[in-house]
């Protein structure tokens, strides 16, 4: 391969790329997550697909596998744009070896090319955990035309790059580099809560009795066989749609590398830092060591995008559960839900909070050096993160009180189940650079630590079935589950015992 | 005179490999000392164990008559380390980080906020007081280290290469703060791979290699030891420690 041109730069990319993944152990985990996924993805294949089978398009389909096709397609589109626009806000502003790149001989066209393709492969290679369980399903039931996923995807994933590196560029280029890179942040935030949101949207549908589909129908522009919808035909392998789906996308990226290639490498050269006004007066200084170790942990997570992308998505996730729980459920049945999802949202946002606040820490050897106890400071660290946590769920549990709803047991298992996804994290964490947190190397994170995430996944499933059934006062559903979380607790103690913590056992 | 730092038969194992093996150290209060060695030599795991960061296999260590074993509190609460990669927290300003450090070793509020202005201004550093910490040069962040690391007037400060990242003048303002620190009664040690630092500086060095400490004395005495008084630290320096390897 000669050297010096585009694809021997992307072939570079990729050895980097497999490098990092081989030797950081995710190939392992990816073999052994993907496995699982296949396993329980086929066996709910072979259950639904004989059922909706008939219901599966030959040339153009009937309205509900249409509709399924479009809906498929949507979601994988949003999922690529979010992937795509995370992406391109990492190759804009991470340096990486990107200075080495610049100050080479290379052509800035071939070097933004490398960078668009590295993102293309990256996001379609996203898909891969659902793709290769869905393709051994659609070949054992000789749904061959479902193989137009393939071509859908690899459309899918180029329009999204083109257009999440379009906006990225276009936003540093207004904003300036530190607001377009915290607004893009926002904004991919902003499209998985779409995603989140529309998830809910049958449920919602269904509980309002909100017929949108038939409307939609009505209007000629959104019928069957508007060209509209021609990217989702793709999925069925309709020839013209496959035709059309991947001229246009390459069409769009190669445009996108042939004309923005000189405002990449402008933005690339503007700094991320943020510069701050002095404040004309300070806070004086406080003696009082616990608010300090609380006000230190609060303002580096509030100051901090991470925590942005973190936060928002439990919210939303409160909307479909409020809307839910004024859609004439049984009461019993909304204490159930309620609790579940007061155990789901504060558990994930406890999770986020102590990454930021233990994982995260920045000066271990700071605090270990410091005459304070360690017990002392990671007592502090865990209110740091399950404060915000039980703040942001109140107002559920403010509601639940005003309905007349039993409160006591609901309350006990959001407590438990925050309180113990804090501590599981505390006892089995390892640090990382902040910088990580929003950086390319993402695995890297605590959750790639394969035994924790997998004690955290059972505990969580555990203490939400806990939160189905202890409110309801059923103990022989609700013990067991308890006993499951006791048994991760323990181990995950004697395991901290072993490994030890970032900051200090 | 009292000793600001004992170590006593302290070592280390990292695996099957000693990092430090044996290794007895003893340096009066008031003194400025120079711990020289090799790459891998021990220093920085040597100096991790005497900060509390690392836990010694064997051996002890005391400062100030305190067992950083038995007494870690206080044994702590008269000692700052700074590594060669600062402690710093990216996203707090100078103020608040300076806040949040005296608030660890319990110091009173107005006397804290005194004197991390002081340390500020003294460190020119006052007007970037406002800028988070991530949009430092590595010299200022190595500038805020030994802020935080005087805020609290430490009888003892040890440094793990304090020079590296410093312009020439800001490293004289760190050379002359340490000086005069020392002048005030205090004790200093400090790693460099810079031999003028040590022979300029250190009231006595000590050198160490393979985990053990092979020399120590002022300038005179290692010069008298190896019986050429023109020698520099650098010849004798490389001597010993080619020998030793």
């Amino acid at each position: 391969m000669k050297t010096g041109t585009l694809p021997w730069l992307v072939r570079h990319e990729l050895r980097l790329w497999w490098r990092e993944a081989s030797t950081k152990g995710l190939s392992k985990r990816f073999i052994i997550i993907s496995g699982g996924f296949s396993v329980l993805l086929l066996g709910w294949l072979w259950f639904t697909l004989g059922t909706v089978r008939e219901v599966l398009p030959k040339v153009l389909p009937p309205t509900v596998g249409f509709w399924l096709a479009v809906a498929v397609w949507a979601f994988a589109f949003l999922f690529a744009l979010r992937e795509a626009m995370a992406q391109s806000s990492t190759a804009i502003f991470d340096r990486g070896d990107l200075d080495l790149l610049i100050a080479s001989p290379m052509p800035s066209k071939a070097i933004f090319a490398s960078r668009l393709l590295g993102i293309a492969i990256g996001t379609f290679l996203s898909f891969s955990l659902f793709v290769i369980p869905y393709s051994i399903a659609v070949l054992l039931f000789g749904f061959y035309a479902l193989l137009g996923i393939y071509p859908a995807l690899i459309s899918i994933s180029l329009i999204a790059t083109s257009l999440g590196m379009i906006l990225s560029l276009w936003l540093t280029r207004i904003l300036g580099a530190k607001r377009a890179r915290s607004l893009v942040d926002f904004l991919s935030i902003i499209v998985s809560s779409v995603f989140v949101l529309l998830s809910q949207l049958p449920n919602l549908l269904r509980i309002y009795q909100f017929q949108l589909p038939k409307m939609l129908l009505e209007w000629p522009v959104f019928s069957q066989t508007s060209p509209l919808w021609l990217p989702s035909r793709a999925l069925y392998f309709d020839p013209a749609a496959v035709v059309f789906s991947l001229v246009f996308s390459t069409a769009l990226l190669w445009l996108t590398s042939e004309f923005l290639n000189r405002w990449f490498l402008s933005s690339t050269q503007q700094s991320v830092v943020e510069k701050t006004k002095a404040p004309k007066t300070f806070a004086p200084f406080s003696s009082n060591l616990n608010a300090l170790l609380l006000k230190k942990e609060w303002k580096l997570i509030l100051r901090n995008p991470y925590l942005l992308s973190r936060t928002f998505l439990p919210i939303l996730l409160l909307i479909p559960l409020t809307l839910a729980s004024l859609g004439g459920t049984r009461m019993i049945a909304l204490v159930s839900l309620l609790t579940m999802g007061t155990v789901l949202i504060g558990s994930q946002f406890a999770t986020a909070l102590t990454i930021m606040s233990v994982s995260a820490e920045e000066a271990p050897d700071l605090l270990k050096s410091s005459p304070i106890s360690g017990v002392r400071i990671r007592q502090f660290k865990l209110l740091a993160a399950l404060i915000p946590s039980w703040l942001l769920v109140t107002p559920l549990f403010v509601f639940m009180g005003f309905q007349k709803m039993p409160l006591i047991l609901p309350v006990l298992v959001f407590l438990g189940a925050t309180t113990c996804t804090v501590i599981l994290r505390l006892w089995n964490t390892r640090p990382i650079p902040l910088a990580q947190l929003m950086g390319r190397k993402r695995e890297n994170l605590p959750s790639a630590d394969i035994w924790l995430s997998t004690g955290e996944v059972i505990a969580n499933f555990a203490w939400l079935t806990a939160a189905f059934f202890v409110p309801t006062s059923n103990w022989p559903f609700g013990g067991i589950p308890l006993a499951i979380i006791a048994l991760i607790g323990v181990a995950s103690y004697f395991r901290s015992r072993v490994i030890g913590t970032s900051i200090g056992f | 005179m009292q000793a600001a730092l004992e170590i006593t038969q302290l070592s280390k194992r990292f695996g099957e490999q000693f990092a430090v093996n044996g290794l007895n150290l003893c340096i009066e209060a008031g003194m400025f000392y120079a711990l020289l060695g090799p790459n891998g030599a021990g220093k920085t795991t040597t100096l991790r164990m005497v900060a509390g960061l690392l836990q010694p296999d064997g051996g002890d260590i005391q400062i100030f008559g305190h067992s950083l074993a038995q007494n870690p509190s206080e044994a702590k609460r008269l000692l700052a380390y700074l590594p060669d990669d600062p402690m710093l927290y990216s996203k707090l300003r100078p103020l608040e980080y300076l806040e949040f450090v005296a608030g660890l070793w319990s110091i009173p509020s107005q006397q804290a906020e005194a004197k991390a202005i002081e340390l500020l201004k003294v460190l020119d550093l006052w007007k970037v007081r406002g800028d988070y910490i991530e949009s430092f040069s590595r010299g200022m962040k190595q500038k805020l280290a030994l802020a935080g690391g005087f805020i609290h007037e430490p009888k003892l400060i040890i440094l793990d290469e304090p020079l590296t990242g410093l312009d020439a003048g800001a490293a004289r303002l760190v050379k002359d703060m340490l000086s005069d620190y020392v002048k005030q009664g205090n004790s200093v040690i400090l790693t460099t791979h810079i031999m003028e630092i040590a022979e300029r500086m250190a009231s006595r060095i000590g050198i160490i290699n393979k985990g053990a400490l092979i020399a120590e004395g002022t300038l005179a005495e290692l010069q008298a030891r190896s019986g050429n008084s023109e020698e520099t630290l650098e010849d004798l320096f490389l001597e010993l420690t080619e020998v030793e390897s």
